[in-house]
């Protein structure tokens, strides 16, 4: 089977590809370009599911500093390392750290099902939200932060894996865009970021 | 093999420091075991060193993860790693992290090659080997049995800790 669809920006098409060895039914190919980076402005809100399945909208954590970025738990490397980096900033923080939430996006909505989400970041031991949705849910929020990813089938025994973008995006209390870090940067780096919006 | 490789080889499978949380055993083709009170010869090849060898510990829903490790080869010939394997997991494979503008790339590879006299690190954001189909959950703690297969017929076979990702990551 192979069909192609289009999506939400027109000059992407995604091939999807049948035969993958997980149970999902479908492996996607990203054949042109990744996503675009077109925002520097994010809205404010966006609606998902959390690992719990119920809806979850950014706007109910105002007044929270947020920590978001995009992952998927079968991701070997990037995605725990963030994780194990956040859950540091956190010690960091000390008491702060009620004033601050973690939005891990999954990219992967045909592996990672809520249930797989809570275990993950139960495995984290930080405040944290696990998101998901529809695919095309996922790349609304995707594009309105200008992150990127594609999915790549392969023939590992793993199955398709998915190479995405790896900014760590900080929102302010009133949901706004206050800094993106850049993988490379540092525990002490993040967690002053964090002091500034807080105090 | 020289006595100086020879004696690096020895400390570090006798070095009680080390033993607590990291061992080795040599199994190389042709090679006699080294034990404490005969050291023997050993053939060339194997002359290949495993230090600072670590498996990542997961969520538990986790089917996979990742091992990382140095390899050293103080041989005279390139060689490289064409294949792992664990009783722990289904399957070993060589993948490849890389940082392209931002996106984490993974690509399977079909060997890791290690330069006469040189070493090569499999670590986060590079080479590591690709744990698949974990047959029981790892904890901090463990300890992981992995085989590793060389050109030049050399092999290998280690036993490395479980350690969370957190312990890994420096503050800075």
């Amino acid at each position: 089977m192979k069909q192609v669809l289009r999506s939400f920006a027109p000059f992407l098409a995604l091939t999807f590809l049948a035969g993958s060895s997980w149970t999902t039914p479908t492996v996607m190919r990203l054949t042109g370009d990744v996503l675009s980076r077109p925002a520097n402005n994010p809205a404010k809100d966006f609606a998902l599911t959390d690992q719990n399945d119920k809806p979850f909208h950014l706007s109910q954590l105002r007044g929270k500093v947020v920590f978001l970025f995009f992952g998927y738990t079968h991701c070997p490397d990037a995605c725990p390392t963030t994780m194990a980096k956040l859950s540091q900033v956190y010690k960091l923080l000390n008491g702060d750290t009620d004033k601050v939430m973690t939005l891990f996006v999954s990219v992967d909505p045909g592996r990672d099902t809520t249930n797989v989400l809570k275990s993950y970041l139960a495995y984290f031991h930080m405040n944290s939200i696990g998101l998901t949705g529809t695919k095309e849910e996922i790349d609304v929020v995707v594009k309105q932060y200008g992150a990127r990813y594609e999915i790549e089938d392969s023939d590992s025994a793993a199955g398709y894996h998915i190479n995405h973008s790896t900014d760590l995006y900080l929102l302010d209390q009133k949901g706004e865009l206050a800094r993106t870090f850049n993988y490379s940067d540092g525990t002490q780096v993040i967690a002053d970021g964090v002091r500034k919006l807080i105090h | 093999m020289s006595h100086t490789v020879f004696a690096l080889l020895f400390s570090l499978l006798l070095a009680p420091s080390m033993s607590d949380h990291y061992s080795q055993s040599e199994l190389s083709a042709g090679a006699v075991a080294l034990d404490s009170s005969s050291p023997a010869l050993v053939s060339d090849q194997s002359d290949v060193l495993i230090r600072d060898g670590w498996v990542q510990e997961g969520p538990p829903s986790q089917t996979i993860t990742a091992a990382y490790m140095t390899i050293e080869n103080h041989t005279g010939a390139d060689i490289s790693l064409k294949s792992a394997s664990t009783e722990v997991a289904q399957t070993v494979e060589l993948h490849k992290m890389e940082l392209v503008d931002g996106i984490m790339k993974m690509h399977r590879v079909e060997t890791i090659d290690i330069p006469a006299g040189g070493a090569t690190q499999l670590k986060p954001g590079g080479y590591h080997l690709m744990v698949i189909g974990l047959k029981k959950e790892l904890k901090d703690g463990d300890k992981v049995t992995i085989a590793l297969e060389f050109s030049n017929d050399v092999r290998k076979t280690i036993t490395i800790p479980v350690k969370p990702r957190s312990a890994m990551v420096k503050e800075g």
